[in-house]
């Protein structure tokens, strides 16, 4: 009986904490469960964030433009942090941080901040080594641009989130965007990865590649900000395009802005480069031949009552092509009208002023062309030599390649997404007949070699072109200003076999004005830059300095001219005083 | 007789305990493989890093920038520069080093 009644206490014993342990299990699994199931699944599992970095840019041979490297940002989680002002300017300190942000943004009961974000490596190896527990790590990525400001206003910028705010980058956003990810995990009690949600999908975005030469770009780049310092000028625009494909080689603005592209979205009146538009469609018609005569009145004519044309230089009777190469606006105005509203807006429909060209970048103008019953004789006689008109520089440099080549093309900025096939030149329209192109060819050289154009000579090269030096409206007086112009000159290169169209425009200078004197320099220099840089041979004798004696400091030619239809004036020309 | 349950039960214990080495095991490799997924992403991120280096290093301004300041370069003016062909590429460099010398 003793032993029996042992059994019975000792077991009696035994289940006397069982209610006990029941009633734990109970509040812990029922009542509790779900505070201490979080609890749990806070320490061993939880989200990680993949980062797939944004697609690159990159140049017609391969060369970055732009590209998103995986970086770490860090914050600050002061939850339970007895001092939230010092563990602000102990995280600040690793990372070489001015504290005194975040310790402005520090509100009582604010508990999340950003430490910094998009940090540098070196940063991140720092912070991680130090172990603060009040400081975490998420993963993120960062646009770089490693030309620097090169392209700039093409390129545009993204915002801290890399979503694209302008340019090529608001423009493609859809199609090089990152992702990112939040994956699953789990841990073990050390904090590490046990396991790890497999993401959908890491492959990167497809890679941008432009039709812009990054070399080009550069020569552009460089002469244009040293004219535009030099001149005093507001700002400048420089455009490069290949005729026969209508890629843009290089679209060079300064000031750059990753904001704006003065190149598309600003309009200016063209001046004298817009008076091939008259003259090709005069010719078109048969209504001129490059040797009939005009009368271009000594300099001064009455177009209509209180309204006169002048000339910069008084011409009596010349004929249409000295009218183009001494650029006489009596002489367009006179052309123009005989043409008519109809035909001379024809002429501007074909080439492509008055329509978007199609370029993708946002913002683009479409430019001013006046409907043709807009058209009253003042108008139109202002129309034939660019004032009262207004047109983007893409759209002018976009129409002489048409001249050129004989086909209007959309410019080319974008040459494929990604590494599929790139689609051949967008052809829009043929413009003019071969012959009418052929004369006004001639023309445009006469300018360059006996005209206002001598400055943008390459040595070695022919040259057509076109300078301007157009009146700025002063929005304050509503009328022409006295000393804003936008100086310009446009042409191609060679003009036996246009391979370059260039457009320089630099506009309100304050050390000269004329086109032929501030623009058309900054042509002839980035021509022979980028014909040398392309491997495009010269078709004319090339200039050789003699290195000692007497004539030192004379030009003689190198060699014969091969292919010459030479005009050897043009060599005398360049270096006239 | 008397062996047999307990030989089954060696067998078992020896079942259980290859079972534990080999949980072990691949814990322990998923750990080599979690800490190789780490260096290998890390190294990415390095490479990445030093190759946007290497091409802001070749960008044409600071190319330029530098010729001209350390090496005292100019840019050639037109009468000096030679124009090789398209003949150079079929020729290779000592073909192209003799067009030179012959110009």
């Amino acid at each position: 009986m003793q032993t029996r009644s042992r059994i019975t206490l000792l077991t009696l014993l035994g289940l006397l904490p069982l209610p006990a342990i029941g009633f734990r299990l109970l509040w812990l699994q029922v009542v509790r469960h779900a505070q201490l199931e979080t609890r749990a699944l806070g320490e061993t599992s939880g989200h990680e964030l993949i980062v797939v970095p944004r697609g690159r840019i990159l140049d017609r041979e391969g060369r970055v433009l732009a590209e998103s490297l995986s970086v770490a940002s860090s914050y600050l989680d002061l939850t339970g942090s007895a001092d939230p002002a010092s563990a602000v300017r102990k995280a600040c300190r690793i990372v070489n941080q001015d504290p005194r942000p975040l310790l402005e943004r520090l509100r009582p009961g604010r508990k999340f901040l950003w430490l910094k974000r998009k940090m540098s490596l070196e940063e991140t190896a720092r912070l991680k080594a130090a172990h603060l527990p009040f400081v975490g790590l998420v993963a993120d990525e960062q646009r770089v641009y490693p030309n620097g400001e090169l392209l700039t206003s093409v390129l545009g910028a993204t915002d801290l989130d890399e979503k694209g705010l302008s340019g090529i980058e608001l423009a493609y956003d859809k199609e090089i965007s990152g992702r990112s990810y939040r994956v699953r995990l789990q841990r073990d009690g050390a904090g590490n990865v046990l396991m790890q949600e497999a993401p959908p999908d890491l492959s990167p975005p497809p890679d941008l590649h432009l039709s812009i030469d990054r070399s080009a770009q550069h020569f552009a780049e460089t002469a244009l900000r040293e004219a535009v310092i030099s001149r005093r000028a507001k700002q400048g625009i420089l455009i490069v395009q290949d005729p026969r494909t209508g890629d843009l080689l290089a679209l060079a603005s300064y000031p750059s802005d990753p904001l704006k592209n003065p190149a598309l979205q600003e309009v200016y009146e063209p001046g004298s480069t817009f008076k091939v538009v008259a003259l090709a469609a005069a010719m078109e018609k048969g209504i001129f031949k490059p040797e009939d005569i005009i009368n271009c009145e000594g300099g001064r004519w009455e177009v209509a009552h209180g309204v006169t044309i002048k000339d910069h230089e008084p011409e009596a009777s010349i004929t249409l092509q000295q009218v183009l190469e001494r650029s006489s606006n009596i002489g367009t105005a006179k052309i123009t009208l005989r043409l008519g509203a109809s035909s001379f807006h024809r002429a501007c429909r074909l080439l492509g002023f008055g329509y978007k060209t199609g370029v993708p970048l946002p913002g683009e103008s479409s430019g001013l062309l006046p409907e043709i019953s807009q058209f009253t004789p003042v108008r139109l006689a202002n129309a034939g030599f660019g004032q009262g008109v207004a047109v983007t520089a893409l759209q002018l440099t976009a129409a002489y390649s048409a001249l050129a080549r004989g086909e209007l093309l959309e410019p080319r900025l974008v040459l494929a997404v990604g590494d599929g096939p790139r689609p051949g030149p967008a052809r829009i329209r043929k413009v003019f007949s071969a012959k009418t192109l052929e004369r006004l060819r001639e023309m445009l050289e006469g300018v360059v070699v006996r005209g206002t154009g001598a400055t943008a000579i390459v040595p070695g090269f022919r040259v057509a072109g076109k300078t301007g030096t157009a009146q700025k409206i002063d929005p304050a007086a509503g009328r022409y200003s006295p000393s804003d112009y936008i100086s310009s000159f446009i042409g191609f290169v060679p003009a036996n076999d246009p391979q370059l169209t260039l457009l320089v425009a630099i506009d309100s200078p304050r050390v000269g004005y004329y086109g032929s004197e501030v623009a058309g320099p900054v042509f002839s220099r980035v021509a022979r830059e980028i014909l040398a840089q392309r491997g495009i041979a010269p078709d004319q004798p090339l200039p050789l300095r003699i290195p000692s004696g007497p004539n030192a400091s004379r030009l003689a030619p190198m060699r014969p001219a091969k292919n010459s239809a030479a005009p050897t004036q043009a060599r005398e020309a360049a270096h006239r005083p | 007789m008397e062996k047999k349950p307990a030989v089954l039960l060696a067998a078992c214990a020896s079942l259980a305990l290859a079972f534990l080495l080999e949980q072990v095991q691949a814990t322990r490799l998923g750990y080599a493989l979690g800490r190789a997924r780490k260096e290998i992403h890390a190294q990415e991120q390095t490479n990445a890093h030093l190759r946007l280096r290497l091409a802001k290093m070749r960008s044409p301004d600071l190319l330029a920038r530098e010729a001209q300041s350390r090496l005292q370069m100019t840019p050639p003016s037109p009468e000096s520069q030679v124009y090789l062909g398209k003949s150079v590429e079929r020729a290779g460099a000592a073909g192209a080093l003799s067009l030179l010398l012959r110009r």
